[in-house]
């Protein structure tokens, strides 16, 4: 048995060596391992030897077994290999059959950017009206009739009483007035100015306004919240700068700037100059506002945030124009993958 | 607020450069809006006096003038009228440059060659907009020289500052310089002016009332007699120029530049065309007309405050002077006034006006109302000094008891901490004397200190500092933004971020965009002819639209009931730039008027989702060759009901008046309006001028919201092979598959089964008014292998059953 073992081995690396194309691979594989094959065949005549033998010859036809298939698939292999090229050669430079891939609008991308972010430090997203009342727009954020920052706020009027908000930041009494604190709410949505339509304006943008109301919370606390967000949404090594600003709603006021991305800090066209760019006003919500809503201003304190989600587009994705995000361009949409 | 580096330095001690002074004020609240070097891009601007002028030309409004500039004598034609022999003046020479007019060629005018030019103010950019007459300098200014090297005034830089309109008190010179002092610790120098009175009073003179006090809660003023009006000297022009004032006489520039100065306007009245002498001040007559110093006559109301005399008005309050009192080159006699007008009348009056003044762009804020008398007293000076004119002795100033000093605010140190998130000092003590040092350099008045409560008066120009987080606020604005740290919640709130309702939304939006399909945001506000475009009669529902009350343009006059308009346009706008695949869709609000009181004063606000598709011309071949039919809109709609789970749909033929009326769908579910579809109307595409079609389809998030399943269960995996048999037959026309679908069901209901179309088809083998129906019905069981046999046998049933109730034909 062992003989003839041996005889096999050699018989079929010599047909090995010398056979020259798949077919004749193809007959070898069959004489030797198909299923009456050589091997086959041999493997039969196990049943008939003595109980010490089968283990160890069992083991041996087991062997040659693997080493043929082996040798016959790296021979296929090679064959393959060879005759790659031979066959019709297709152009692969050719476009792939395309999915057209739908997009975000750039605005949308923000907001859900945006929302994302401070999800992630607890806040909870809330909508509002965007036909207002004049009282939720301005009174109750402080802002009475004649005050002279309706100036900068031209609005559309439905009614003397109604009108199409000019801000997000009637959510924040809305909230308030819906639930205690805590409270940390976003709300984004489109706002309205009688502006009319250039480079830098349109009658329609969007919002988005960020409130939070609990038992000590402090400007150190809007410091580090919004710096987070302009990390997150802006680059790791873009800087925040806060100053001094005036909204009626909070007191005290601040305003919001990153350095300009383009000039990193040292001024340039872009950003006038300055080396930063205005991103959002914020505060501490001013008691008033605070009292309108029924909470405790001895109690509870809070800061209030608001960007407009077009400039933050801009600022990110360098769009110049305003006016893009409404015309609907797909030349223009298709760049928001 | 415009003003120059130079001025403030004049009032504070100023350690930075120009541009760091700029930014530690950004820091403080106060931004330059822009820095400019004064004579930025001006080149080869020499002073030069002129010696000689003559006449050239015809029509005599040229000269030509000579110029002496040390090094040589030019000649130069000048069309300015207020030169004269010995004046001097600046003069670029050929090839200089201004910033007003770029490079100075030197060219013959009338004649003559002309070998530079004789500057005005705007071309050495120091006006934004242009006057006549070229800048006469002083006479003591080095002759031939450049005026970029002209001491203390060639070196100076101009800042235009955004003041907050919380800030009246920043809209002056001393105003800033106060603000400079405060953070700086350096002191505030306010020049002493000693004025000299003649022996004759001001009662002799005049009177005056005040009729409303509440509007007109003070009311000073001042005489000048026997002075000159002229032009202003060289040093006061040039810093009405700095400060972004164009000078007019002596006078007016004087209460111009106090103004500047002191943040007060004054206004200048001739005391001899005040008549009756007496000075009222009154609420306007109902359609009392006044004509105003720039000419245009108004009409005014009674809700306008007037100054009167005896006989009509002569000023309107707190606005703009008369053109029948105002100061002429012939007055002799001036009556200065300096008054404190109540500041929401006084914007109404601008506002309802629509005349906007340096006078009352302050009024309006809020002025100090203490601020009067030094004002009238320092114009006064400035007017003797200038015009030998003579100041009569007293002052007129006539004040409300209501007129308020500044109230005494409390604040417990330990807010500061609490509201800041900081200590403001290590300790109490230092806290204490921080709080102390900043409040005085603001001039606030410290009236008391217990333990940790302090009471403090702010100075009467702070109308805006009124409770105690105001106080906190000008702390932290000294202290510096950038000195309070940052630091996150220290508690945590644990919410759901998004509700169910809001990530339904979401999923939408990623289903469609999964299906190609790009997001658009379209305006809110919509050109009502859309609905007659859309041949909406006007009693449709849609037609029911929230006007504008103060539309800004004709196409947006209306709020949005449908967002098809946006969407229209939005896929005109495309056609129009060639781009042939159009997949759009928006997810927005529409509005509309409430019916009845219920639910609030608010208008309906109702998200829809609407998509559009179109493809024009021939499409890109190679990408994709499908067309894009109703079927595959409704292909996207299916999609997307698969995505939400909703199953329980119908499709029923629609109404919809802009639609095709063959292809116009409204889709249902249990009965509810869910959405409308469709292929637009041949006549509206072609009046859009559209090549080619629009399907579009609107659904209504409200009805659709209630179907949206919202847990996914999953169903166990079929352990037995399923059954695959064709069928095709012939019907008539009017036989919808949706039918033929629910009778195959409904035989062996035992069985499940599962119906796919692959060919609908209707020509030229089918007879006339019939059409070829393929299908392949998918059998399974989940107890077993269905055996061959027991299918045939319901194929058979199927057959009888449909040709009994359609007159199905098999095809073969």
């Amino acid at each position: 048995m062992d003989k003839e073992m041996e005889n096999l081995r050699e018989k079929f690396f010599k047909k090995m060596a010398s056979i020259k194309n798949r077919e004749e691979l193809q007959r070898i594989r069959n004489e030797y391992l198909g299923r009456k094959g050589i091997v086959a065949q041999m493997l039969k005549k196990i049943t008939s030897l003595s109980p010490e033998e089968k283990p160890r010859i069992g083991e041996l036809l087991n062997k040659i077994k693997r080493d043929f298939q082996k040798t016959i698939a790296e021979k296929d292999n090679d064959f393959l290999a060879e005759n790659s090229g031979k066959e019709e050669q297709v152009d692969i430079s050719i476009p792939g059959r395309n999915f057209m891939l739908g997009t975000t609008h750039p605005i949308e991308l923000i907001l859900k950017y945006t929302e994302e972010i401070f999800m992630g430090m607890g806040f909870c997203i809330v909508d509002g009206p965007e036909i207002e009342l004049d009282y939720y727009n301005f009174e109750a954020l402080n802002i009475p009739k004649d005050h002279p920052v309706r100036d900068d706020q031209d609005s559309f009027y439905i009614t003397p009483d109604i009108l199409l908000r000019t801000q997000t930041s009637p959510m924040q009494v809305r909230t308030m007035e819906s639930q205690p604190p805590p409270v940390r709410i976003i709300s984004a949505g489109k706002c309205y100015r009688r502006d009319s339509i250039d480079n830098t304006h349109t009658p329609m943008f969007h919002q988005i306004e960020g409130l939070a109301v609990d038992k000590d919370i402090s400007l150190a606390d809007l410091k580090g919240v919004i710096t987070e967000f302009c990390k997150q949404i802006f680059g790791k090594d873009r800087i925040t700068r806060f100053r001094p600003g005036y909204f009626p709603f909070v007191e005290p006021g601040v305003e919001v700037d990153v350095s300009c991305q383009l000039c990193q800090g040292l001024g340039c066209q872009s950003c006038g100059y300055s080396g930063w760019l205005e991103i959002m006003g914020a505060g501490m919500v001013h008691p008033n506002v605070l009292e309108m809503a029924g909470y405790n201003v001895e109690k509870y304190t809070g800061f209030a945030f608001g960007m407009g989600a077009e400039r933050i587009a801009m600022l990110k994705y360098g769009i110049n124009d305003i006016r893009l995000f409404f015309e609907n361009d797909l030349r223009f949409l298709n760049q928001f993958k | 607020m415009q003003l120059s580096y130079n001025l403030l330095k004049e009032y504070v001690d100023i350690a930075l450069p120009p541009e760091e002074l700029a930014e530690r004020l950004s820091m403080n609240g106060i931004v330059a809006e822009r820095i400019k070097p004064v004579f930025e891009e001006v080149k080869g601007a020499v002073v030069g006096e002129i010696t000689d002028i003559q006449a050239v030309g015809k029509s005599g409004n040229l000269s030509l003038c000579r110029v002496d500039i040390k090094s040589k004598k030019l000649e130069v034609i000048c069309g300015a009228k207020n030169i004269r022999v010995g004046n001097f003046v600046p003069v670029v020479i050929e090839g200089g440059n201004l910033p007003g007019l770029g490079k100075i060629e030197g060219k013959e005018i009338q004649g003559v060659y002309s070998q530079g030019m004789i500057c005005s103010a705007w071309e050495l950019g120091l006006e934004k907009s242009k006057s006549p007459g070229v800048l006469i300098l002083e006479n003591n200014f080095p002759l031939g020289e450049n005026i970029k090297n002209i001491k203390d005034i060639a070196d100076d830089v101009i800042f235009d500052f955004e003041i907050f309109s919380n800030r009246p008190d920043l809209m002056s010179i001393i105003g800033i310089a106060r603000e400079i002092a405060a953070f700086s610790g350096k002191p505030l120098h306010i020049p002493e002016q000693e004025l000299i009175e003649i022996e004759e009073f001001i009662t002799d003179y005049i009177s005056v009332e005040v009729e409303d006090e509440s509007l007109c809660p003070r009311y000073a003023g001042r005489i000048i007699k026997d002075l000159q009006v002229e032009e202003s000297p060289f040093w006061l022009r040039w810093k009405l120029y700095l400060l972004g004032v164009r000078p007019i006489n002596n006078i007016v520039d004087v209460t111009n530049y106090v103004m500047m100065e002191t943040g007060q306007p004054l206004h200048a009245f001739d005391l001899s065309l005040i008549n009756g002498k007496k000075i009222i001040i009154r609420r306007a007559n109902p359609g009392e007309k006044f004509r105003t110093l720039d000419g245009v006559e108004r009409v005014l109301t009674v809700d306008n405050l007037v100054i009167a005399d005896t006989k009509r008005a002569i000023a309107l309050a707190g606005v703009m002077g008369g053109e029948n009192s105002e100061i002429k080159a012939n007055t002799k006699d001036v009556f200065l006034e300096s008054a404190y007008f109540d500041p929401i009348n006084n914007r109404k009056t601008s506002s309802y006006l629509g005349l906007r003044t340096d006078a009352s762009n302050r009024f309006e804020k809020g002025i100090d109302p203490y601020g009067q008398v030094f004002a009238l007293n320092r114009s006064a000076y400035h007017i003797m000094r200038l015009t030998e004119g003579k100041v009569i002795s007293g002052v007129i100033d006539q004040y409300s008891k209501e007129l308020s000093k500044g109230k005494a605010i409390k604040l417990n140190l330990c807010k500061i901490d609490q509201v800041l998130g900081m200590k403001v000092g290590k300790t109490n003590k230092e806290r204490k004397e921080r709080v102390i040092d900043i409040l005085s350099k603001l001039k606030f008045q410290i009236n008391s200190l217990e333990e940790h409560l302090l009471e403090v008066t702010p100075p009467s120009f702070r109308s805006d500092i009124k409770i105690d987080v105001d106080i906190i606020e000008e702390i932290a604005r000294i202290f510096g933004y950038e000195n309070i740290p940052s630091t996150l919640f220290k508690a945590t709130l644990v919410q759901e971020g998004k509700s169910n309702k809001q990530k339904a939304v979401d999923k939408i939006r990623n289903t469609l965009i999964s299906c190609g399909m790009h997001q658009i945001i379209s305006y809110s506000m919509i050109n009502p002819k859309y609905f007659e475009w859309l041949k909406l009669p006007s009693s449709h529902h849609l037609c029911k639209a929230i006007e504008l009350a103060n539309p800004l343009i004709q196409e947006q006059t209306i709020m949005r009931t449908t967002l098809i308009p946006g969407l229209l346009k939005a896929m005109q706008w495309n056609v129009n730039h060639s781009i042939e695949q159009i997949k759009l869709f928006e997810i927005g609000r529409t509005y509309f008027p409430r019916n009845g009181a219920q639910g609030g004063p608010l208008p309906v606000e109702k998200l829809m989702i609407t998509g559009g598709i179109a493809k024009i011309g021939r499409g890109d071949i190679w990408q994709k060759s499908e067309s894009w039919d109703i079927f595959y809109l409704k292909g996207i709609l299916e999609s997307l009901f698969d995505s939400l789970g909703i199953q329980d749909v119908e499709y029923l033929p629609g109404d919809l008046p802009f639609f095709h009326p063959l292809h116009n769908g409204i889709i249902t579910s249990k009965g509810k309006r869910i959405a409308v579809f469709g292929r637009v109307g041949d006549d509206i595409i072609s009046y859009l001028d559209i090549p080619g079609n629009i399907l579009l389809f609107e659904l209504d998030y409200e009805e659709l919201y209630p179907f949206i399943k919202r847990e996914i269960i999953f169903q166990p995996l079929p352990k037995y092979p399923h059954i695959q048999r064709d069928m095709a037959i012939i019907v008539a026309q009017e036989i919808s598959f949706a039918r033929i679908k629910k009778e195959v069901l409904k035989i062996s209901p035992g069985i499940k089964k599962r119906i796919e179309l692959f060919d609908e088809f209707r020509g030229k083998q089918i007879k006339e008014g019939f059409k070829s129906i393929a299908f392949s019905i998918f059998f399974q069981s989940d107890e077993r292998t269905l055996t061959d046999t027991e299918v045939d046998k319901i194929m058979e049933n199927v057959t009888i059953s449909l040709k009994k109730l359609f007159q199905a034909d098999l095809r073969q």
